[in-house]
């Protein structure tokens, strides 16, 4: 599906729902990489122990409804078929400016549907 | 970003220590086709990169030697595990030892530390993809040269299979090759680089339009 489209001035307006999502992936991935960073040094710490518990789980259920919605996060979460081919490639990288739903390559953003497949 | 998993992609049990391999084998770490060069050079390279198949390869093949740099690393704490002192010696590790001990540190066999001039990024599309081609090619020679001064079965086999995977990038940066010059202009190949002047191509010599 695609996320990206032009108003009727023709300024280009991205999915503000898929970047609030990632926004919350990101936040929530680095609670747990923090939280792992302090348990690595307190492996019994009740509190960080229960901590870690809720926000994995919440960045768990996170992931999996961006993946569902957008695309992969990860090539092993990739879970393309031959509809949408393999996205991990066709959909933009995380260092262009407007990612995730815009890209400043063109050649990306021509992407965001993928083509269906060819021979191969 | 990278999130690490707690196993080695191939298993390594040495059973018989030995600072002689652990001092060649290190050249697989830090040497100049080693696997820190590997991975830095191709995790470098995708930011200029403008093909997004491109980009998988370079991200995925990077990924896989920082678990290749584990496996060195690995292969050479087993290889100088309970070393007494006149072991090392008559293995000559004592020059390694006497700076690092056992610990692992990226140097090439003859102990010239890692350097930065291993990895080749170039910032051009055919010019990067063709130093990876290379590099893999290296990597295998080097492989190929440990394979044939090493006897022991428990340290050939991690090796021959690291060897393998190097056959096989050199493959999936072939598919790199066919991709990016499937979309360049086949009057001219080398007229211009698509990481740095654009989708267009001009036939003229950079600089002069």
């Amino acid at each position: 599906m695609r996320r990206r489209y032009a108003d009727a001035q023709g300024t280009l307006k991205t999915d503000t729902a898929r970047r609030a999502l990632l926004d919350r992936i990101q936040q929530l991935a680095f609670a747990v990489t923090e939280t792992t960073l302090y348990l690595d040094g307190h492996p019994y710490n009740r509190r960080a122990l229960a901590y870690y518990g809720r926000v994995k789980r919440e960045l768990d259920e996170a992931t999996g409804e961006y993946e569902l919605n957008y695309g992969p996060l990860s090539g092993m979460s990739e879970g393309g078929d031959e509809r949408t081919g393999w996205r991990w490639v066709t959909q933009a990288w995380p260092w262009a400016l407007g990612y995730p739903e815009t890209s400043d390559r063109p050649e990306w953003n021509e992407n965001l549907t993928p083509a269906a497949p060819e021979d191969n | 970003m990278w999130i690490y998993e707690k196993k080695l992609q191939y298993p390594i049990n040495i059973r018989r220590p030995n600072p002689l391999y652990a001092s060649i084998i290190v050249s697989q770490l830090g040497g100049p086709d080693g696997e820190m060069g590997a991975s830095t050079r191709y995790l470098n390279q995708r930011f200029s990169m403008p093909y997004g198949e491109v980009i998988g390869i370079l991200t995925d093949v990077g990924t896989e030697e920082l678990a290749h740099m584990e496996m060195i690393g690995t292969l050479l704490y087993q290889l100088t595990k309970g070393l007494t002192p006149e072991q090392v010696k008559e293995a000559g590790f004592d020059k390694y030892f006497v700076d690092h001990t056992t610990g692992v540190y990226p140097a090439s066999a003859a102990g010239v530390p890692f350097t930065a001039a291993y990895v080749g990024v170039k910032g051009d599309v055919l010019a990067d993809l063709t130093e990876d081609l290379a590099a893999e090619q290296k990597a295998r020679v080097t492989y190929d040269n440990l394979l044939r001064l090493i006897d022991d079965p428990d340290v050939r086999e991690p090796l021959k299979f690291l060897r393998a995977r190097e056959i096989v990038h050199f493959q999936r940066f072939g598919d790199a090759m066919r991709v990016a010059q499937d979309r360049l202009n086949s009057r001219n190949f080398y007229a211009f680089n698509p990481a740095y002047d654009g989708g267009s191509c001009s036939t003229e010599t950079p600089g002069e339009r």
